[in-house]
């Protein structure tokens, strides 16, 4: 198969309530509580309507869209973190996640201690990890802070050593959602190689981002989530100035 | 039924994640603490010199060698008490796992069942120390320990992941069971033996699950015989239907927890 993603007629809908506050107390219940409609607080809110998507093998594909347009939900379908109220997700292929840099790491381990976790936790087996261990390291350049507890870290090392590992964890898919940017200059040099050799094996890369230099950089091909939809233009320049213009290109 | 087998399935296909987080479970509860893992040892030695203060020296309750036969069914409570607590938490503290990488959330609440029970089993020399010092016999029913945690397991298993599902939805559950526990610490016979109970009331101590347990590693360490297998038959299929159950839910209930957290 040459689709690495396919999604079809793709909806999701969060219940409203939960979006604006994670539960209610009874009292509050109480408070608001409607005695003459059923369920008040049940409204439906629409972040994805209909999707259809297919992302070919080995394409670094970029995703773009303002805040709470349904970037991040998309790519939580994707990697199958949430399953879509109505429609179908296909991947072809292990899915690794770079939603957020070091998802799982402890503050008080070292970082030698996390890799290991955090690799484990990406599907990676032990013995990979021993293998790939120096390696990763000397990607995230942090040889000399390696055995120093996480929580002494600079945001940028967390972010560096977060990344090295979802990398070398080495799948077909990997999901990025907006940690590029934190990295210094040198890094980002790093990780565009690191995805340009990825792509050269044959992977694909999902990348979320606001840099749009980034996007027309790297991306073969790009979206735009609005409204709960997409708009797909005919190139990458097209769809970055349908963003950026901020009009609406959808029916 | 395929969801029950599934759910057991993703939990052994996560073994190494398992065995990496309870590891590092143990290891953080007293990370950068001076006396680090002897606190497995203080911690349960200092709780058991306040209840022989209390009700040895304070109330004489006149069961002899006290110390160890509160300990027999001390460590194991604290076992399934601090395995709940931290349990009903484990999938809503986990959120920053769950909502940005895809594994089975069931191996958050096991985890907390399983470094609860290794603290325990780290705790036992010092059971026996006691058993040494107060010159108590230590024969062959000691290996009767074994059916009776993996009995404890099975339970502690199913409470927590019913609890840790539910609590995803209804926070207040947390509240609630820190409470049960206090209540249910006194309706076990942990400080005082079954006999001293008066007979009417007996059936509050036989409606809780945990008083065969307890009961059992009294036999086994405080009078060194075996335990009361017929009971312990009983308790292992009670056990197996309350982690059944346990499954049942959890697995209802985990598709939305990315939503909810």
């Amino acid at each position: 198969m040459n689709e690495a993603v396919i999604l079809e007629h793709v909806e999701k809908h969060f219940k409203k309530y939960v979006l604006k506050k994670n539960y209610s107390s009874f009292k509050e219940r109480l408070a608001h509580f409607n005695w003459f409609e059923k369920n008040p607080n049940k409204q439906h809110l629409e972040v994805l309507n209909d999707i259809n998507l297919s992302i070919s093998k080995s394409t670094v594909f970029g995703m773009i869209g303002n805040n709470g347009s349904g970037k991040s939900t998309l790519l939580k379908l994707i990697a199958g973190i949430y399953k879509p109220d109505r429609g179908r997700v296909v991947v072809n292929g292990r899915v690794s996640t770079l939603i957020e840099v070091g998802a799982g790491f402890h503050p008080e381990f070292t970082g030698r201690e996390n890799v290991f976790i955090n690799g484990i936790i990406l599907g990676l087996p032990k013995k990979e990890i021993k293998r790939r261990f120096d390696e990763i390291v000397a990607f995230a350049d942090l040889e000399e802070f390696i055995d120093a507890p996480v929580r002494t870290y600079s945001t940028g090392m967390y972010m560096r050593l977060g990344f090295s590992v979802a990398v070398n964890v080495d799948p077909d898919i990997l999901l990025i959602d907006e940690v590029l940017a934190v990295g210094d200059e040198s890094f980002q040099k790093k990780c565009v190689d690191k995805i340009m050799d990825f792509k050269a094996r044959g992977k694909t890369m999902i990348i979320v981002s606001h840099s749009m230099s980034m996007i027309r950089n790297l991306c073969d091909d790009a979206v735009l989530v609005r409204n709960g939809a997409l708009f797909r233009g005919t190139s990458i320049g097209d769809t970055i100035a349908a963003y950026q213009s901020g009009g609406t290109p959808l029916p | 039924m395929n969801r029950i087998a599934g759910h057991f399935k993703e939990l052994y296909r996560y073994r190494t994640l398992i065995n990496a987080l309870v590891v590092r479970g143990l290891k953080a509860r007293y990370r950068g603490s001076v006396l680090g893992f002897f606190w497995t040892f203080i911690n349960p030695f200092l709780l058991m010199l306040v209840y022989v203060f209390v009700f040895k020296v304070l109330m004489n309750n006149g069961i002899k060698n006290y110390s160890v036969f509160l300990f027999a069914g001390l460590l194991p409570w604290t076992w399934f008490s601090t395995a709940l607590t931290d349990g009903v938490n484990s999938i809503v503290s986990g959120s920053n796992l769950i909502t940005k990488v895809l594994f089975p959330p069931q191996v958050l609440p096991t985890v907390s069942v399983l470094v609860n029970m290794m603290n325990y089993i780290f705790s036992l020399p010092l059971l026996f120390l006691f058993m040494i010092i107060l010159h108590m016999k230590i024969g062959l029913p000691v290996l009767a320990i074994i059916p009776v945690i993996i009995v404890q397991m099975i339970m502690t298993q199913g409470f927590v992941l019913i609890a840790a599902s539910v609590n995803v939805y209804f926070r207040d559950l947390q509240q609630i069971v820190s409470n049960f526990l206090l209540l249910g610490f006194f309706v076990t016979p942990i400080i005082y033996q079954l006999s001293q109970v008066p007979h009417r009331y007996m059936f509050i101590l036989y409606l809780n699950p945990l008083t065969v347990l307890i009961r059992s590693y009294q036999w086994i360490f405080y009078s060194n015989t075996e335990p009361d297998w017929l009971h312990l038959l009983v308790m292992s299929g009670v056990s197996l239907g309350v982690l059944l159950i346990g499954v049942y839910i959890f697995e209802k209930l985990k598709e939305a927890f990315p939503e909810f957290i």
